[in-house]
């Protein structure tokens, strides 16, 4: 077993043990595990890479963290904690893994489609989460990546 | 009694710069009437023949039929500042209208919404050679 899935394992038994303080926060819990995952790997992944756009990844990657920041907090109104954080791209996803090893010239197409991918991971949780409050905030967050992509597609006149 | 989760839940909003929602009884088309004046809003802020507005039109089109009814044409005198600040208002009301509605269809077409006019914003700024991002939770109240 490698760290990443040492580090999976962990946290599926975590959410297991913690998620006591009501039946529905387990799958909101869940879900807000996966949201905290996919942005803290992405600031990684932003900070692999912010060399070769320090304009763009930059404030990308701080924004990612400030996005895992708030979803911590709602974590904890669920009852649950936040597991380590990634610390190689051998523990990310495999989106935010290709944007942190991808050559320079790739990076920025490589960022629009992980942007791509987080609007659609947004797309997909805002109808899952009961709780109005950790709704609007996940809301902000999809119309946060919504304008990466937006700007990363028009830097790279992918579209 | 407040509960611990009500209480973080409340301070993660305000964490991120957004007051928690009052509970009330919510009717489902006050609340896209609310979405498709804020949309009407900001449509005809535009000026006539910039890349934006079609997208923008074609909200309220969306919009209209969910509301049922156009209701009346909001005028404005149009330009790229007016049209933002209408498109940034329309976000706020988008986003708070997640807080109202929980039905799986309307959070998904809101969904869709919120990321059109959250670009729509970053479009409008581009145009006026701005920053097009200037925070990380784009749509929460008192925030740019």
């Amino acid at each position: 077993m490698n760290r990443r899935q040492l580090l999976l394992a962990g946290a599926a038994a975590a959410v297991t043990i913690r998620a006591t303080p009501a039946l529905a926060a387990a799958d909101e819990g869940d879900l807000l595990l996966g949201l905290w995952r996919r942005e803290k790997a992405l600031a990684l992944a932003y900070g692999q890479q912010v060399h070769t756009h320090p304009e763009l990844f930059g404030p990308a990657r701080r924004h990612a963290n400030d996005h895992a920041a708030a979803l911590a907090t709602e974590l904890a109104a669920v009852g649950l904690g936040t597991p380590e954080a990634p610390w190689t791209p051998n523990d990310l996803d495999a989106a935010a893994q290709r944007l942190a090893v991808a050559k320079p010239a790739d990076a920025l197409a490589q960022a629009a489609l992980v942007e791509e991918g987080m609007l659609e991971l947004y797309k997909a949780a805002l109808p899952a989460l009961p709780d109005a409050k950790i709704a609007m905030t996940a809301a902000t967050i999809l119309a946060s990546h919504a304008q990466h992509l937006f700007v990363f597609r028009d830097a790279a006149e992918v579209t | 009694m407040v509960s611990r989760r009500a209480l973080l839940g409340a301070g993660a909003l305000l964490l991120v710069g957004c007051g928690p929602p009052e509970e009330q009884e919510v009717n489902a088309t006050q609340v896209w009437g609310e979405q498709l004046r804020a949309s009407q809003r900001a449509l005809a802020a535009y000026p006539p023949g910039i890349s934006p507005r079609a997208k923008a039109a074609a909200r309220v089109d969306r919009l209209e039929v969910l509301a049922g009814a156009a209701g009346e044409t909001p005028t404005a005198t149009p330009s790229l500042e007016a049209a933002l600040n209408a498109e940034r208002v329309a976000l706020q009301t988008h986003v708070a209208a997640v807080g109202q509605l929980s039905d799986r269809t309307s959070r998904e077409t809101l969904a869709t919404l919120i990321a059109e006019t959250a670009e729509a914003v970053s479009a409008l700024r581009l145009l006026m050679d701005e920053p097009p991002i200037v925070d990380a939770f784009p749509g929460q109240r008192n925030r740019p």
